[in-house]
């Protein structure tokens, strides 16, 4: 009698870990016909962002520069932002080799820095899989910036400045992005008495961005 | 009987817990994903403006064909004509300043301001796409997205302006890029690209040495996606 009370629950305890598997494929999906509105896992809103920055203006012909910066934001919600920002030029006069700056005079001025405010707003939202199809969730936006600030030249002027621009973040981990922006910092230089010009200071900035705090938590469980 | 039943047990059980394991860990990221690429042909005409040059921005027209082997890898061809434009704004104060003294001197074709651009490219290129996925736009599904890389390599031509003795203008051409690309819908892609062709250039045509010459470019292209999109396992 324990010998077959035995053998029916071991039969039992296979069949059912066998049917498991069946049932798991053969079931409908859990929740259909239910909306189900997902917790995020990467969240900007309350959160600070320290991003350094390299930067390379784009559209220089007799000068080029090489830039280092911090931008500094704060996420009041998901999808707007306000910050500061701070870059440091490093440039040069490009080699003349055909003469035409030398034979016609080109001007050219070289930077110093940049200081100013700006905000920022996100339209964009998504998810990418490495190759299309591997590994977890990749989350990114896309934002557009726009700002004010001065930016100042390497002949003691500080000119008053406007930029706007757009940008691509990665989130690599919850506090680590990877940020790719252009933005277009906008002056008039002096060239001279009544020689002011309208500069478009083109820049191509990437950078990580730190968040803090570390981690986000939801208010109400999963 | 005891001994049997005990038997089946331990060689059924783990057959059993193995097959849920294993088809959990073999499920794809995304299950019956729409292959918005693997598979299928695409055809761009695109238009292009060069950015950064000293002297002449070139406007490029450009038809393109690739077939995308996997959703992440396609071979193609591309060709397109960037023999006119514009000249920058330096080019605008120095060919002024030519004009001028040309004007002024006794025989007006002895100043001219030359300047090179670039000319008809054809080229074999391939592309990669290392991240791809879902767009969203305030909360709702908006279309599909990817960033690719690409690389190319083939046949160009040099444009030369105002020049009395222009140089041979044929020339290597290479080409690496990348960018990104919008699906509004499964069968046409938005592409916004920068991309650098490179070609050599003479200096003169008696001088046997030439140097090489970037040209980045700006790139937007509308494609169109055939046949219609597969679905993953």
């Amino acid at each position: 009698m324990k010998t077959r009370v035995i053998a029916i629950i071991a039969c039992a305890f296979t069949v059912l870990a066998a049917g498991g598997v069946l049932a798991a494929e053969a079931a409908p999906e859990a929740g259909a016909g239910i909306q189900v509105i997902q917790q995020k896992p990467f969240i900007k809103a309350m959160r600070f962002e320290i991003e350094p920055t390299f930067n390379l203006p784009m559209n220089e012909t007799a000068t080029q520069h090489l830039g280092v910066g911090v931008q500094l934001r704060f996420h009041i919600k998901d999808w707007v932002a306000i910050g500061a920002e701070y870059i440091k030029y490093f440039g040069w006069t490009r080699e003349d080799s055909d003469g035409g700056r030398d034979n016609y005079m080109v001007e050219s001025r070289l930077m110093d820095f940049y200081v100013g405010a700006n905000v920022s707003f996100v339209p964009l939202t998504g998810k990418f899989l490495w190759l299309g199809r591997y590994g977890r969730p990749v989350y990114w936006d896309l934002y557009v910036t726009a700002g004010v600030g001065a930016q100042k030249t390497l002949y003691f002027d500080y000119h008053a400045s406007g930029n706007i621009g757009v940008g691509f973040r990665l989130a690599a981990t919850q506090w680590l992005t990877v940020n790719f922006e252009v933005r277009d910092y906008m002056f008039m230089e002096n060239f001279g008495p009544d020689q002011d010009k309208f500069m478009n200071n083109a820049v191509f900035m990437v950078g990580l961005g730190f968040f803090l705090p570390f981690t986000h938590k939801y208010v109400h469980p999963k | 009987m005891k001994r049997i039943a005990i038997l089946l047990a331990v060689v059924l059980l783990p057959v059993a817990v193995s097959a849920q394991e294993a088809s959990l860990a073999d499920a794809p990221s995304v299950r019956h994903q729409k292959l918005i690429r693997g598979g299928r042909h695409e055809l761009t005409p695109a238009f292009g403006v060069t950015i950064n040059q000293k002297y002449n921005t070139d406007l490029l027209f450009q038809l393109s064909y690739e077939y995308h082997f996997y959703d992440f890898f396609s071979a193609g061809l591309e060709i397109g004509y960037a023999g006119v434009g514009f000249r920058t704004g330096q080019g605008k104060i120095i060919g002024k300043m030519v004009d001028e003294y040309a004007q002024s001197s006794q025989n007006p074709t002895d100043a001219k301001f030359g300047r090179s651009g670039l000319g008809l490219l054809a080229l074999a290129k391939v592309s990669f796409v290392p991240l791809a996925g879902k767009i969203v736009l305030g909360g709702k599904h908006l279309g599909y997205a990817d960033i690719h890389l690409t690389a190319g390599v083939g046949f160009g031509t040099v444009s030369y302006y105002d020049w009395d003795n222009p140089p041979g203008s044929s020339s290597v051409a290479a080409m690496v890029g990348g960018g990104v690309r919008f699906f509004p819908i499964e069968l046409i892609g938005l592409t916004f690209d920068v991309r650098d062709y490179m070609v050599l250039r003479k200096l003169s045509s008696t001088d046997k040495k030439a140097e090489l010459s970037q040209n980045p470019t700006f790139i937007f292209g509308v494609s169109f996606f055939l046949p219609e999109v597969k679905r993953g396992r």
